[in-house]
């Protein structure tokens, strides 16, 4: 078979087709690859935040800290949170504790609230800790990107 | 005259593979998700989701010295997990190996932090994070 060689255009036209098939290859290939080695993230990561708060009133000082977030789950769903609070609270006398409200919130992946709860408890005077629980909303664990906590000042308070 | 037919039996057989080899790949992406292609209906590309449930730090002379998570994962498997406490501008990271989680959440072992981070106000941020071991 005889014949002119292959023209220089062509030739760069053949390079590119080539190019191109190979990398639609390349990338069926590799998600081949992935799908038989591990699975890929749709959510891996979560952010918690664990607040605490100082202040004082006169020469009366205190300090609440946030030391756990704990999500109770139903199944996928989560429907309360119980916190763990460390406390320091200095009181005048004639007075029991300070009031304070916590409040926890849980957001999605676009910083939309999903649900949130907060309880309002009167921290004794003294150094000391306790558990609290918080009703939520039935929320999915899956939708959950982040939970937020935070404590507000109430005021003094006095045991009944 | 035979050359220039050699050019088109080529080029008609690339582009012939070339649109065959597109409309598969657009009709598999528009057909189901990305996540489906290389692998037929019966092997699906599992997705996971890490499910946090719970954190927990231990703060001592108020420095925070060690942390607890509870964790489990729609896709059970092997994974490492990492958590990174920052508290103003110090941050200290935890990590677990080769856990397999499962979606029955598991408490991690307590992890000491280093460096120890001052526990200041408004507070401090735990970002956990897991990817497939």
């Amino acid at each position: 078979m005889k014949g002119r060689p292959l023209k220089l255009p062509f030739l760069f036209f053949l390079i590119i087709i080539f190019i191109i098939l190979f990398s639609i290859l390349e990338a069926y290939s590799t998600l081949i690859t992935i799908s038989e080695v591990e699975p890929l993230p749709r959510r891996d990561s979560t952010t918690y935040f664990l607040s605490k708060y100082t202040g004082s009133h006169g020469e009366f000082n205190f300090m609440v800290e946030t030391r756990s977030v704990e999500l109770q789950p139903t199944g996928e769903h989560v429907n309360s949170a119980v916190i763990t609070l460390y406390w320091t609270v200095e009181a005048p006398p004639g007075q029991d504790g300070r009031e304070f409200t916590i409040s926890v919130s849980l957001y999605d992946d676009n910083g939309g609230s999903l649900t949130s709860g907060s309880v309002t408890v009167c921290l004794l005077k003294g150094t000391n800790s306790g558990s609290y629980t918080i009703p939520l909303s039935s929320t999915n664990i899956d939708d959950v990107a982040s939970v937020e906590t935070s404590i507000t000042d109430k005021g003094w308070c006095k045991i009944p | 005259m035979v050359q220039n037919t050699v050019k088109k039996i080529i080029l008609i057989f690339i582009l012939t593979i070339l649109i065959t080899t597109t409309l598969a790949y657009s009709t598999a992406i528009y057909i189901e998700e990305v996540g489906q292609l290389g692998a037929s209906e019966k092997t699906p590309i599992a997705k996971y989701n890490l499910r946090v449930y719970s954190v927990s730090i231990s703060v001592e002379n108020n420095q925070i010295t060690s942390i607890t998570i509870t964790v489990a994962s729609s896709t059970p498997g092997t994974y490492n997990i990492y958590a990174t406490v920052r508290s103003g501008s110090c941050s200290a990271t935890a990590s677990w190996s080769n856990v397999y989680l499962t979606t029955t959440p598991i408490t991690l072992p307590s992890f000491s932090l280093s460096p120890q981070c001052t526990y200041t106000p408004p507070g401090a941020t735990v970002e956990v994070r897991g990817e497939p071991a």
